[in-house]
């Protein structure tokens, strides 16, 4: 007894030394995330010099200067970070209440889902009674990932699915709603075709004050309940078994958080286009880098998906000069690299 | 030496095809991807790889444009259904010529190409028709059918006239393909000849809106297609700095900073279309106007005064695949220039071309300018 109380008492500091450290930890990601959205409001075609910025930023100085500081840069750099950070958020969800490291919103189908109500908005100018304009295209993605969510969800409870299950689920409606996007592609006209590659490609050319908005009250809404969440989420990630041991109706936490995950990227891709891998890689690097304790895990993850994105609008808009590179290539060959150091150095031990 | 031995068995077997050919081959052409052709000396049934290559035979065809085409592709149908229509009004026919696809390559159906029975076959370098690669052109080459590649999109200024005598010479329409290029050159020459003492330094910068608001990104004209026209008309194009290709999305912030004094849009909006610029057969000119005025308006734009209350132009996208686009040049030039072309009157010339080379002069608008 004597002893057993001993080594407790020897494990607390060690416990509260990396309580701290880890705490540490994310205060350096939110660093990274404030310097990369410094960069990407600095850095531009327009080659304003800081004092011009500041000026701009007060409404004072050139025309030209503050609708490219309020207009296009300040809306564009915190989008990368708002949309990043809800797929970062909501893929390291998705993997845990699924039990698959290869399972995201993507391999939900959210985001065919999201492409497929997209298209229908592009090719047919089919969309919701009542939304026109360029709201059509991002009200119809977002409803169509919600729906797909809500019909995932219903099968997978009448049928019993395992997480497994859901995610087999989820790939056949990954090829399903594939093969109704390139259907709509088939018909659609060259200008709408355009627009739908581009829209797949990712484009951060959507954002607006009222859009971010809109993105920012999402994570608002949804973090805290996330965080509520995690003590379950982590016991989740013992086992199925093993949490319902300690009580906790699992069914009914993989169904809110999967809401959660619906509400984040049914939003994120409904502005953003299709960039789904930052839900995939996100997660993977939070758990590399911070271990399973979800108080840790999901908020990390959020901040990666952030990071990242944020590092790849930068590169997106500076590559070439004056030109766009969509988003969603930039993410991909800017993030895979990280993505598989991270993976290699921190790996899993065979 | 090596080089010549392919070239040997080529013209070997070429040889041997024309023996076997039904047709006495009377021509041999060298098309514009370099490609030497034989082509036979009588042609009755002619499969357009674009339908809008139409827009390049008709000047060709007098006043039986559709009397040789055999099949073409359903873009001419679909992407500019207010000039169909008004081809239907004149020639009703027109609406049982095959389709062989719909408006891209992938869906052109090789075996209806092949029961098409045609002797030439007409396609684009690039676009929405049959590339060079395509299997197709091997099998209609087999079946002894003589496919000839043009261009009047990637490079419009360095490929319309060999393009046209080409298909002036495939089609044993010479003569008329000779006096259009003539027009043509005429056109040509006077923009070049009133526009060469200003130097480059004064020509004014142009930002080119490609099939402006139907495209969420900003997308503008690089090198080659729209970009080659708005230098022949004495403008500098803002994105032939930035892109090698014909097309791409810019920055807009990029576009703001340059400060282009000239904003250029084009579209092939219908009248009734919610989105881009109306032109076309059944557009008029107070509606092409207002919708251009409309895409200036777009949230994008904000902060570029010549797209709010400058010096605004726009022009029907479908100049971009056909010679006529040299009348759009003129337009242009005489938008950017106008102290340099008071006497010349577009509008005379775009009735001029279709009088003298089209089956009628076409109804609609096709360019507006703010002033």
């Amino acid at each position: 007894m004597r002893a057993g109380q001993a080594s407790m008492a020897g494990y607390a500091p060690a416990y509260q030394a990396l309580q701290w450290q880890r705490l540490l930890w994310l205060a350096l990601w939110a660093g990274v995330i404030v310097l990369s959205l410094l960069a990407d409001f600095t850095l531009g075609p327009a080659a304003l010099s800081l004092g011009e910025l500041w000026q701009a930023l007060w409404q004072q100085g050139d025309v030209t200067n503050h609708i490219i500081v309020w207009d296009i840069r300040l809306p564009y750099a915190l989008m990368a970070v708002l949309v990043g950070m809800a797929l970062g958020l909501a893929g390291a969800e998705t993997q845990t209440v699924l039990h698959n490291p290869l399972a995201s919103p993507f391999t939900l189908g959210l985001d065919q889902a999201a492409a497929l109500g997209a298209s229908l908005a592009i090719v047919l100018q089919a969309g919701l009674p009542g939304v026109s304009g360029p709201w059509m295209v991002s009200a119809n993605a977002f409803v169509f990932a919600m729906g797909s969510a809500l019909l995932l969800d219903a099968v997978a409870r009448r049928a019993r699915l395992s997480g497994n299950g859901v995610v087999l689920l989820g790939i056949a409606t990954v090829f399903s709603f594939n093969a109704l996007v390139s259907l709509l592609q088939f018909v659609a006209s060259p200008e709408a075709l355009q627009s739908m590659v581009f829209w797949t490609m990712g484009s951060l050319s959507r954002a607006n004050w009222p859009v971010l908005g809109l993105v920012a009250a999402a994570l608002l809404l949804v973090l805290p309940l996330s965080l509520r969440s995690a003590w379950r989420l982590t016991a989740l990630r013992l086992g199925e078994d093993r949490a319902q041991s300690f009580g906790i109706d699992v069914r009914r936490l993989r169904l809110a958080s999967l809401l959660r995950v619906s509400l984040l990227t049914g939003l994120a891709v409904a502005f953003a286009g299709t960039i789904g891998f930052i839900g995939l890689i996100a997660p993977h690097i939070a758990r590399r880098l911070f271990g399973e304790d979800h108080r840790f895990y999901l908020p990390a993850s959020m901040l990666i998906g952030g990071a990242v994105l944020s590092w790849a609008s930068l590169a997106s808009k500076n590559l070439l000069p004056g030109v766009i590179i969509p988003v969603g290539v930039v993410t991909a060959l800017v993030g895979i690299p990280f993505f598989v150091s991270v993976v290699f150095r921190h790996g899993e031990r065979a | 030496m090596i080089p010549t031995v392919p070239r040997a068995a080529r013209l070997g077997l070429s040889l041997l095809a024309l023996l076997a050919s039904q047709h006495a081959a009377a021509v041999v052409v060298t098309d514009i991807a370099g490609r030497s052709v034989n082509v036979p000396d009588k042609v009755e049934r002619v499969l357009l790889g674009e339908g809008r290559l139409f827009y390049a035979l008709s000047l060709l065809e007098g006043k039986k444009p559709l009397a040789r085409i055999a099949g073409w592709q359903g873009d001419f149908r679909m992407l500019d259904p207010q000039g169909y229509a008004e081809y239907r009004q004149h020639f009703p026919e027109i609406d049982n010529i095959p389709l062989i696809g719909k408006t891209s390559e992938a869906s052109i159906s090789p075996e209806k190409v092949l029961t098409l029975r045609p002797d030439l076959a007409i396609f684009s370098t690039s676009g929405h028709g049959p590339s060079l690669d395509n299997p197709l052109v091997k099998q209609l080459t087999q079946a002894g059918v003589a496919v000839i590649f043009v261009d009047f999109r990637d490079k419009p200024l360095e490929h319309t006239v060999p393009s046209l005598r080409l298909m002036g010479k495939a089609l044993g329409r010479s003569p008329q393909a000779e006096s259009f290029i003539r027009f043509y050159e005429d056109k040509r020459k006077t923009i070049q000849t009133r526009l060469a003492a200003i130097p480059a330094a004064q020509r004014p910068l142009v930002f080119a809106d490609v099939r402006a608001g139907t495209i969420e990104e900003l997308t503008t004209a690089g090198k080659g297609s729209f970009g080659e026209l708005i230098a022949l008309a004495g403008g500098r194009n803002l994105g032939s700095a930035l892109l090698d290709a014909p097309l791409g999305q810019v920055n807009p912030e990029h576009v703001l900073v340059q400060k282009p004094t000239h904003y250029f849009a084009s579209g092939a909006a219908g009248p009734t279309d919610k989105t881009g610029v109306k032109f076309g057969a059944a557009v008029s000119r107070a509606d092409a106007l207002a919708s251009l005025a409309a895409m200036g308006q777009r949230e994008q734009l904000k902060g570029l005064p010549a797209a709010r209350s400058g010096n605004t132009f726009a022009g029907w996208h479908m100049f971009y695949i056909m010679p006529q686009h040299i009348i759009l040049a003129e337009a242009m030039a005489k938008w950017l220039h106008p102290a340099q072309f008071k006497d010349v009157d577009p509008a005379r010339s775009w009735q001029d071309m279709h009088q003298r080379f089209g089956a009628f002069t076409p109804a609609g608008t096709y360019w507006v300018g703010s002033r």
